[in-house]
């Protein structure tokens, strides 16, 4: 009996340690965030960067968008695409062998001609059954292939592209029509960045007109105001936090600029990984750091690109488990960088931590509730001691969320209407009661259906954004 | 034991709740606090913007004299309503009016506060600093010194923006020498590269006497080759045709500095645009087509490809073996213009043979295979 | 009755300003930073002359012309074009649809004010 309960006196300490390891890990990200988007926030307005209307000083950039079935939204989608402000751009959008009239109605809008022409095919992908481009729009190729995964339409769009830099980006989101001149800045104050991410934020309850975003409102739905919250923090000092540390592992898929050439010596995107875009980064930095080859990937805070996000629980939990899937498979592919001393911070702090703050906590989570509350009953803990551990898991839980609304309050502040701000404070306490929990339910599910061997994306219902008042 | 380890940690977890609750309360009643303020301030400032948009256009309409204007302006929000209306309007008009917004500028309201940051300010207000001005076309010595300690700024950002403000004075003596400084730096990116260098050839009275000074600073074996290949890069879209012989002879000439080919493969392409054909015959000479980095044998594939010549058939074929796809695809086109191209196969690596029937016969479609 | 004249472009700093000097000269002119309210503007505002910009987020000045082609909304030859491109296909092309004038940005506003005098003493009465 005492050996028992040694054991798990000694697990009660573990458990601490790993506690407060993390929640301090949080606090120092969202800390350095805080100073890293401070120090660039006004950057784009002092540098206008006069040239990018008129002239070929600065990089070109192929906008890439694979399509699947998305009939209902494309043409708004890629009039949006077309509508950026910048000099030098194309839009490639990559019809990736979708069932309903996607191509058809691109075809009759745009007024498009097949444009046969030699293209060399650097990475690999699912034949390619036509290209397609048109007088009217010079800035527009479509390409038409058979089906694959968003990472065989993006490998695809890669071939095709012809500009330096290329932006990866998912049909259905809207970008704001100044982000590629933002991005570019990174590119410009540092020659080897080969890759950009940029925040991504929730659309759902957004209205738009004119094919831009017209009101910043905050989801109607309990989910979609979660999600609101769980963007905000990911993104806004997730992120920042692991730019500051130049450690950054994710750029997500729908929104990011890559240099062509970088990502096409590294291989291209992956085709049977459910986690291409993190798998794609990790493979950047492995690529460059074992072949000595200085390169810098970022992450900034200013330029959005709205999505929308499921708002019921059932596609939620299939996305989730899909991301955590994703997850699983990229850590476990890149395990030789795990405390690695070859790959400095990456190595040492990013890695560890997307393995235990991310991977495993479900886990730890779940199986930290469950064993607080055995250490109870055998009374190797005492109530007040289980509660108040409890009490401030949560409360450390509300104070990351909070502090990302905060965040985004006093530095980007998108949201005009104060009421939209308390209600997703609100949210942001929420989310730690409940949700937290189920959300870790889903993804220990991904994590178990991982080891299972399930690579299925799973179907993500779309309400569509991005209509016309 | 265990009921001292519990009540340490008990305590601790209770101090670290009551920090946390109260910093959130903390946390909220700032936001709005922060939200009224700024509000406030928002409401401030549109009602000194219009209060200064009018008399701007009445000093640009020639109704207001400069003096009268600045006498206008009461307070900080309206010299910053001024500031942000003025800047604004400097980039997007020409003519009489930008001149006389120009002049503006000069207002010590501005001045002195840009002088500040100057002085000491973050890197942000440093930025801010040197883009007014580079706006202002400043002449002063003071700010002139400052901007010059400023090309040596740890940031790209810095450096590049006090280039430009240096750039952008009226003497030709301090924009040579700031040329000077900035192309001599290393670790600039490309796309900076190209903006100072197109802006201080548009500036430049004297065209010729401007791609002199580039054609030294590419020949400057202290000039990091990545900048050389840059302005290299940017002589076709400059128009300077008059400098293709200088260029040929340095291209004859070796140069043992170059790093990764980045140089050769720079002068290859802007030579294929400046010269064309008449100087195909250096291929063969310099055999740059043998050289141990890909773009460089790239740019010579591409050169050859553009200025197609049957008696570089063999050099074609060594390059349509290349390891490199992109090389081996250019390559393999200029050949399908060969007169031969239909016994070419006999030549090449069976291994390439696919490929090279594919860009035969297809011709104008796609290839799937690699 | 003054002559009414319409102008869309996103840039706020040279329409005010512009507006600014026309109302000086007595005409009656609106302002619409889009181009999806312009073409809105069009049909109720009924205007004498439309100055359109080019670049526009959403709806660009192009599609405006196109719209305004298609449904007749107004004679398009009372439309000037303001663009920062230099004189390119696209602006041809709006040529061929049978625009007015055109001037590129960054442009002198005295040169906007005389243009638009002459195209309006040029252009027959709309009635």
């Amino acid at each position: 009996m005492s050996i028992l309960f040694d054991f798990l006196l000694v697990f009660n300490i573990l458990i601490l340690v790993y506690f407060l390891l993390i929640n301090f890990t949080y606090l120092f990200l969202i800390i350095a965030s805080f100073f890293h988007i401070r120090k660039y926030k006004d950057i784009d307005r002092v540098f206008k960067m006069t040239g990018v209307y008129s002239t070929n000083l600065y990089k070109p950039v192929s906008i890439i968008a694979p399509a699947f079935n998305e009939a209902d939204s494309i043409i708004n989608s890629v009039n949006s695409l077309l509508n950026i402000k910048y000099a030098n751009f194309e839009v490639v959008v990559v019809n990736d062998g979708s069932k309903d009239n996607t191509l058809q109605l691109m075809l009759d809008y745009y007024k498009l001609k097949e444009d046969r022409r030699h293209r060399p095919k650097y990475i690999d992908h699912k034949p390619i059954r036509g290209v397609y481009t048109s007088e009217r729009y010079p800035r527009l190729i479509v390409v038409d292939k058979e089906n694959g995964r968003k990472a065989d339409a993006l490998n695809a769009g890669i071939n095709i592209a012809s500009k330096d830099l290329f932006c990866a980006v998912d049909s259905d989101s809207i970008l704001e029509t100044d982000v590629i001149i933002k991005m570019l800045r990174v590119f410009m104050e540092d020659e080897s960045t080969i890759a950009v991410g940029g925040v991504i934020r929730v659309a759902n309850g957004c209205t738009f007109r004119n094919r831009q975003i017209e009101e910043v409102r905050i989801p109607r739905s309990y989910l979609g105001r979660i999600q609101a919250v769980e963007y905000l923090r990911a993104f806004l000092f997730g992120r920042v936090g692991w730019d500051y540390l130049n450690a950054l592992l994710i750029i997500s898929g729908a929104f990011g600029v890559f240099d062509r050439k970088a990502v096409i010596n590294a291989g291209g995107y992956l085709h049977d990984t459910v986690g291409e875009d993190m798998e794609l980064v990790l493979r950047l930095h492995d690529y460059h750091i074992k072949n000595n080859i200085p390169y810098r990937i970022r992450f900034i805070a200013e330029p959005v690109c709205w999505t929308e996000v499921p708002e019921d629980s059932r596609t939620l939990a299939v996305q989730r488990n899909r991301w955590h899937r994703g997850l699983a498979d990229t850590l476990f592919r890149y395990k030789h960088m795990l405390f690695n001393p070859k790959y400095g911070r990456i190595g040492w702090v990013a890695m560890p931590f997307f393995l235990f703050a991310e991977l495993l906590s479900p886990l730890i989570e779940l199986f930290g509730y469950i064993y607080v509350a055995f250490s109870l009953w055998f009374g190797i803990i005492n109530i007040t001691f289980a509660g108040l551990f409890l009490i401030a898991s949560v409360v450390f839980g509300m104070i990351l969320s909070v502090s990302a609304v905060l965040l985004e309050e006093l530095t980007t502040r998108r949201y005009e209407n104060v009421k939209d701000v308390i209600i997703l404070i609100f949210f942001a306490l929420l989310e730690n009661i409940g949700y937290r929990q189920l959300h870790a339910w889903w993804r220990l599910k991904g994590l178990i259906d991982y080891l299972k061997g399930n690579k299925d994306w799973g179907v993500m219902l779309r309400q569509g954004i991005g209509e016309q008042k | 034991m265990s009921s001292y380890f519990d009540s340490i940690a008990i305590d601790f977890i209770r101090i670290t709740l009551y920090v946390l609750v109260s910093l959130f309360f903390i946390l909220i009643a700032f936001v709005l606090v922060r939200r009224v303020l700024l509000k406030k301030w928002a409401i401030i400032m549109e009602e000194s913007e219009a209060k200064i948009l009018p008399t701007l256009y009445w000093y640009l309409d020639g109704e207001m004299s400069k003096l009268d204007f600045s006498n206008s302006l009461n307070n900080r929000y309206e010299v910053i309503a001024a500031f942000r209306n003025i800047t604004e309007m400097i980039d997007n008009f020409d003519g009489e009016q930008k001149k006389k917004l120009r002049s503006l500028l000069n207002l010590p309201h501005f001045n002195r506060y840009f002088i500040e940051s100057l002085r000491n300010g973050t890197p942000l207000k440093l930025a801010q600093a040197c883009m007014y001005f580079e706006k202002k076309h400043t002449t002063e010595r003071t700010v002139i010194n400052r901007l010059r300690e400023l090309q040596y700024h740890e940031y790209p950002v810095i450096k590049y923006a006090s280039t430009l403000a240096l750039i952008n004075t009226s003497e030709q003596k301090i924009r040579d020498e700031a040329m000077n400084v900035f192309i001599h730096s290393e670790g600039l990116a490309s796309m900076a590269i190209n903006d100072i260098i197109y802006k201080y050839c548009n500036f430049h009275e004297n065209s010729g006497r401007a791609s002199d000074v580039l054609f030294r600073h590419i020949t400057d074996v202290d000039v990091p080759v990545r900048n050389a290949a840059s302005i290299i890069k940017m002589m076709p879209d400059l128009g300077f045709y008059q400098l293709s012989d200088d260029l040929v002879e340095f291209f004859r000439f070796p140069y043992l500095h170059d790093v990764e080919g980045v140089l050769t493969s720079a002068l290859i392409d802007t030579l294929a645009d400046l010269s064309g054909r008449n100087i195909l015959s250096l291929v063969p000479e310099n055999k740059t087509w043998n050289s141990e980095h890909s773009n460089v044998r790239l740019s010579t594939a591409k050169w050859i490809q553009k200025f197609y010549s049957e008696e570089l058939d063999p050099i074609l074929l060594k390059l349509a073996e290349d390891d490199d796809l992109e090389v081996r695809i250019i390559a393999q086109l200029a050949l399908t213009q060969s007169s031969n191209s239909a016994k070419m196969h006999n030549f090449l690596n069976t291994r390439y043979h696919q490929e090279w029937n594919e860009i035969l016969h297809t011709g104008g479609s796609y290839v799937d295979t690699v | 009755m003054s002559k009414k004249i319409l102008l869309i472009d996103d840039d706020t700093n040279i329409a005010n300003y512009v507006k600014f000097r026309l109302q000086k000269k007595g005409y009656e002119i609106r302002h619409i930073d889009n181009g999806l309210d312009g073409v809105d503007g069009i049909k109720e505002f009924k205007p004498d002359l439309v100055i359109l910009d080019m670049m526009m987020p959403g709806i660009d000045g192009r599609e405006v012309a196109e719209i305004v082609k298609e449904e007749n909304l107004m004679d398009i030859s009372r439309i000037i074009v303001l663009s920062g491109k230099e004189v390119s296909e696209e602006v041809k092309a709006l040529f061929d649809l049978g625009i007015h004038d055109y001037l590129q940005k960054p442009f002198n506003i005295d040169n906007l004010i005389i243009r638009i005098e002459r195209a309006l003493s040029n252009l027959p009465s709309k009635e």
